[in-house]
């Protein structure tokens, strides 16, 4: 059976997978024997094992020292919030398609149709049919013509009329 | 018998907060430990554990199980870390040997023997405030790979899914920062 020799040069970039026992079974042999017989490589792994103990040894107690006996208090009120929007987001999801249509359809009808200064028509017509009305004044304007009656049960109202005098329905 | 992170998880996303509370309590030290790692302290850190849990269960529908829930939660609680470290560039940290609560020192690592020795407790304190200097020194990245390898003990596949890079970065980033950390601590060790 023959021996693989490895050298310094490739030895050095395998010694922090060695360190982390991330080679393979071979390599690691490989890497084992020439820590044995090189003092250089033997002493940088020295160098990682005492970072690695110092670095996990004062890690540990310093998360330790993290005050934690809130969190729950904390976190609970959080996932309430959070169990209501899931079950509105779930809510959606399941509404049919159709439906989420219809409600952006209206929507975009009632905030995109053009909107006109239209008069009060139903209290013209209204009043228009009432026969006890009396005629008070005409008021001419740019916008058409507008007149002035009194009315017994509805007081003072001010009606729109058609070039002609009569009511606009 | 204890239940599995899957069990834990699929119960949680049904709404039950027990079985979320218990993964709560199996997974809080070691986030604090990378948030702690990260950020340098104590308060920040016990946000970021809040915040990441918080996120976490906002978030578990996305949560398939094809990696390990606690690379999962790591990854949550990496990303919130490097954030606030963006968000807070002003970023004012107090040193860690030094208990900022009420100047009490911080406990040792577990299982050593409390130190009578005055000697002994300064030298500690010391080598702490160098390691200390040394991490904080580190770009996030680094520090990150170092906490996830060395006190969290996370085999280089599992960095790679937290911090969604390849393994040989992860490899690579390991190594620049060991080298880093033996030169600032030279003496030290």
């Amino acid at each position: 059976m023959s021996e693989r020799v490895m050298r310094c040069e490739d030895a050095a970039p395998l010694l922090d997978g060695f360190v982390d026992a991330e080679l393979e079974g071979a390599t690691l042999i490989d890497v084992a024997r020439h820590a044995a017989a090189c003092t250089s490589c033997d002493a940088t792994l020295q160098e990682l094992i005492a970072l690695h103990e110092t670095l996990g040894g004062h890690g540990r107690a310093d998360a330790d020292s993290v005050d934690l006996s809130g969190l729950w208090r904390s976190l609970e009120p959080q996932l309430v919030q959070a169990d209501a929007r899931r079950a509105w987001r779930r809510r959606l999801r399941t509404t049919p398609v159709w439906a989420s249509a219809l409600a952006i359809a209206a929507s975009a009808l009632f905030f995109l149709s053009p909107r006109t200064a239209a008069p009060p028509q139903s209290v013209a017509t209204q009043v228009a049919r009432r026969p006890n009305q009396a005629f008070i004044e005409r008021i001419d304007s740019e916008g058409g013509r507008f007149e002035l009656r009194r009315d017994r049960k509805n007081g003072t109202m001010l009606i729109m009329v058609s070039a002609t005098g009569d009511d606009l329905p | 018998m204890a239940s599995s992170d899957w069990e834990l998880v699929q119960r949680s996303q049904a709404g039950d907060h027990e079985a979320f509370r218990e993964l709560v309590e199996r997974y809080q030290r070691k986030i604090a430990a990378l948030a702690l790692g990260m950020l340098r302290n104590r308060e920040d850190a016990s946000d970021i554990v809040q915040e990441t849990f918080a996120k976490a269960y906002t978030n578990l529908d996305r949560f398939k199980g094809d990696s390990a829930l606690y690379t999962w939660l790591y990854r949550i609680a990496f990303n919130l870390c490097v954030d606030h470290q963006r968000r807070d560039s002003r970023h004012t940290t107090v040193p860690l040997e030094v208990d900022e609560r009420g100047g009490s020192p911080l406990p040792l690592p577990e299982g050593e023997p409390p130190r009578d020795d005055p000697f002994e407790r300064t030298r500690d304190s010391e080598i702490r405030r160098q390691l200390d200097e040394a991490i904080r020194s580190l770009t996030p990245e680094h520090r990150a790979v170092i906490l996830l390898r060395e006190i969290e003990g996370l085999s280089y596949e599992e960095i790679s899914h937290v911090l969604q890079v390849p393994k040989g970065t992860v490899m690579s980033r390991l190594h620049y920062a060991r080298r880093q950390l033996q030169t600032l601590l030279r003496g030290a060790l």
